[in-house]
């Protein structure tokens, strides 16, 4: 489809028939709307916002913006890709320290005439060998939309741009949602565990072929809420390892309640490496296997009925196969029902659980409450058990 | 019955015989985690329940007290009376007191007074680094700060409103009282989540501009206990000022290319509300963006507002009211950022803006106190909260209908001193949208505003 006729495609009635337009937009928010992700249909707008990148080169980011509003393009279009290719650019931390020196030499008392603007810019120029233009061009190259676009790494690729745009509007959309439920075909492991470092609740179910992720908050139990919607946002960039998967998402856009749904193809980033303190599992792994044990992080998923449970670690210990599962917080009945679907599994399950943070009174054996969980302690913890 | 805290909600488990948890008021079971639940800020409630029902409990979220001295400047006689009103209102409330008569200072000395664990929050970074800065002067004890980067928890914790989102559920129990600075974005900018998964009894809100819809402050930090308006002050405790307002003409190239976008606005905007009356103008620019019309029309609106924005006269009048106040510390506020970027461009001053990064804006306010800096020019970073002491001049070349952001932003130069007289300048177009703008955002300083006139 030529451009001119997407364009005329997506053009919607003219303000008489609003109504009829705002009418249309309740009817998509009553059932579930998919949304619709860039795609290979859209890399030639896409291309087309790059060719003006490339064509302003050097210019500032405010004249590309300025000549993308007079092109073809849609405004949410245009602002998408533009804050992809900010982010594919980078480039600013370096710009600062830069406009922050000369700023620091040019900015002060107010210049009211041109010869004391003048004589500004050519004492900083002198100081840091420059002329004054050059000084002129430094003074705001920091700044989102004064900095000069530059593509040091060549022109980017508009799958990459796409794939960028596509992660910023899901994680958007997730951010304002109350509830999230996400369905994978696969080993559903890395989005549960970012859920709980995330602190959120999930339920877990299986119909034998897919898992089903029902994602929210504690205080969710109360009233809906979207204060959940960052943490919810961290697991939107791990379905990129997810070849199928359906992401529907409860929210509340300001006009009522409205459910969305993402389903694949979705052209992703590829998903980025752990940042931050490792986890518990993570730390416990390295002290185990330090210590000689045979120890297998993120074993697969242990299905019992409907439930999946998903061990963090599994240790081979005296000729014994243990799963070991960390919880963050539980009452007594949650960790025998907990146990009680290991057990129905035929899993052998040691659980770990700060002491502070364990129910009160006796404790099943097969329930390790730590004041700080380390490899040692834990072996130790097993030698017990056998 | 153990009452323990998860994650912004206590889990109420009965540890005896004919323990129930389910006839604690609020409670709601969650079948995920096989636990009773309340919202963290029912605890004074659940616990006097429990209390007046004679059962046995454990509390686990017993708040700290705080250990060390203070050295906090004498209150001046308003401090003290709003500090004894809100603790006969159950310490729950909020203080309004005009910007530059010492909010912090209030909240200061109920921290003190109470001697529990404190959770500060605030909007922004600014305000992060400036309340930090304030109780180091006062408090000899490492404080706590979320925001910016930054994670540490002390007994005393300043957080923005989007940090302490993410770090409630963690800490919400460890403080007795929080206060929330700028309280009148609370159900808005700041969510009021934030207070639900607080145990915190103690709540002090502090705003110079209580919001026009309450009812989320209320609901979670408490009503208006103590107020003051700057005309209750002016002269005596803040300082006295001069407001006058510069009526701007447009060039004649000007006024035909506003005139022409204006009437592209209304080609759009009009038959729109026609069709739709009382609809939102999210839904217009929704609506607009999607035919050829509607973003001609919203370019027109673009335009029309950028051609006031930062207009010849308006040009000519800032340079001369630079000049007449030369030497006197000068914020000159803004209606966007571009224009303040644009003043900056072209009077070579600094501007204050969220891409301005901390360590510069920090550098630049100290240059301003100092007096190295005479001139500060931003279109939002300065207008609430920030302590600028001893700014004399506010010159506004733009802004917007508000009242409690222009109420703020003249609280910017309002600290007191010996003999100081502060100037407002507003600049506003003549026969635009500017000039009802005026008249609107006027009414929040009643009594106080000089006719308007007279070119400067």
């Amino acid at each position: 489809m030529s451009r001119k006729a997407h364009d005329q495609q997506s053009e919607l009635p003219s303000f008489p028939d609003a109504a009829a337009l705002l009418a249309h937009s309740a009817r998509e928010r009553a059932g579930a709307t998919d949304v619709r992700l860039y795609d290979h249909r859209d890399l030639p707008w896409i291309g087309s916002i790059v060719d003006h990148a490339v064509d302003v080169l050097g210019q500032p980011w405010r004249v590309l913006k300025e000549r993308l509003e007079h092109a073809p393009i849609g405004a949410a279009r245009v602002t998408a890709i533009l804050s992809a290719l900010r982010r594919v650019l980078g480039g600013r931390a370096e710009r600062v320290r830069i406009a922050r020196r000369v700023r620091s030499l040019v900015l002060g008392p107010p210049a009211l005439d041109d010869a004391t603007h003048q004589q500004r810019l050519a004492a900083a120029g002198a100081e840091l060998g420059l002329d004054a233009e050059g000084i002129r061009d430094l003074l705001w190259i920091d700044l989102a939309n004064e900095r000069p676009v530059a593509m040091p790494e060549g022109r980017p690729s508009e799958h990459r741009l796409a794939a960028y745009a596509n992660l910023d509007r899901i994680q958007r959309a997730v951010r304002r949602a109350r509830r999230v439920r996400l369905r994978v075909w696969d080993d559903a492991h890395d989005l549960i565990r970012m859920a709980a470092r995330c602190g959120l609740i999930a339920t877990v179910q299986t119909d034998g072929q897919s898992t089903t992720i029902d994602l929210l908050g504690p205080l969710s139990l109360f009233h809906a809420t979207s204060v959940y919607g960052r943490a919810l946002a961290a697991l939107v960039p791990l379905l990129a390892d997810h070849p199928r998967f359906e992401l529907v998402l409860d929210c509340d856009f300001g006009h009522g309640p409205a459910t969305l749904r993402v389903l694949p193809p979705a052209l992703l980033p590829p998903v980025p490496p752990e940042r931050g303190k490792p986890s518990g599992a993570a730390r416990l792994t390295r002290q185990l296997a330090k210590l000689g044990v045979e120890v297998e992080r993120d074993p697969s998923a242990i299905v019992e009925g409907r439930e999946v449970l998903h061990p963090d670690l599994a240790i081979v210990h005296g000729a014994r196969r243990r799963v070991i599962e960390l919880i963050g917080f539980a009452t007594a009945e949650y960790l025998t029902a907990k146990l009680a679907r290991y057990t129905a599994a035929g899993a052998d399950v040691v659980l770990c659980i700060a002491e502070k943070r364990a129910p009160a009174g006796p404790l099943d054996p097969r329930v390790f409450a730590y004041q700080r969980l380390g490899g040692a302690c834990l072996m130790k913890f097993f030698e017990g058990l056998s | 019955m153990r009452i323990r805290f998860d994650r912004g909600t206590l889990v109420l488990e009965a540890e005896h015989d004919g323990e129930d948890p389910s006839r604690i008021p609020g409670a709601a079971w969650d079948e995920r985690t096989l636990s009773w639940r309340v919202p963290a800020d029912r605890h004074a409630s659940a616990i006097g329940r429990l209390s007046d029902a004679g059962g046995r409990f454990s509390d686990e979220c017993q708040t700290q007290r705080l250990e060390g001295a203070w050295s906090l400047p004498e209150l001046r006689w308003y401090q003290h009376e709003a500090i004894a009103r809100w603790s006969e209102r159950g310490r729950r409330g909020v203080i309004a007191l005009p910007t530059g008569s010492g909010k912090t200072l209030v909240a200061l000395g109920a921290i003190a007074e109470l001697g529990v664990h404190a959770l500060i929050v605030v909007p922004t970074r600014v305000l992060l680094d400036q309340w930090i800065e304030r109780l180091s002067a006062v408090w000899p004890h490492p404080i706590g700060r979320l925001g910016d980067g930054d994670h540490q928890i002390e007994a005393i914790t300043v957080a923005t409103y989007a940090s302490a989102v993410l770090w409630v559920p963690r800490i919400g129990d460890r403080f007795g009282i929080v206060i929330v600075d700028e309280a009148h974005h609370v159900g808005a900018w700041c969510p009021h989540e934030i207070f639900e998964m607080l145990v915190a009894p103690a709540r002090l809100g502090l705003t110079a501009t209580p919001p026009d819809d309450p009812t989320a402050l209320v609901r979670h930090v408490g009503p208006v206990v103590y107020s003051l308006s700057v005309d209750e002050l002016k002269g005596k405790e803040l300082a006295d000022y001069q407001l006058t307002t510069i009526p701007i003409q447009l060039t004649r190239s000007e006024r035909v290319r506003y005139r022409d976008a204006r009437i592209r606005f209304s080609a759009a905007y009009g038959p729109f509300q026609r069709a739709l009356p009382g609809s939102s103008w999210n839904e217009f620019v929704r609506a607009a963006r999607r035919t050829a019309a509607g973003r001609d029309g919203l370019a027109g609106w673009r335009e029309a507002r950028g051609l006031i924005a930062y207009p010849e006269g308006k040009r000519t009048a800032l340079r001369v009211l630079l000049s007449r106040h030369a030497g006197q510390r000068t914020l000159v506020f803004t209606a966007d950022n571009a224009t303040a970027y644009a003043i900056a461009r072209e009077l070579l001053v600094m501007p204050i803006t969220h891409e301005i990064s901390r360590p510069e804006r920090a550098a630049a306010l100290a240059k301003f106190r100092s007096g190295e800096l005479t001139v500060l020019v931003s279109s939002q970073v300065l207008d609430e909260g920030l302590d600028v002491p001893d700014a004399e001049v506010a010159i506004v070349v733009g802004g917007t209908a508000s009242k409690r952001r222009h109420v703020q932003r003249v609280g910017r130069i309002l600290r007191p001193r010996p003999g100081k007289r502060a100037h407002v300048y507003e600049l506003a177009v003549s026969e635009t949208t500017e000039v009802a703008y005026v008249e609107r955002r006027r009414a929040g300083l009643s009594g106080s505003a000089a006719p308007i006139g007279g070119a400067p």
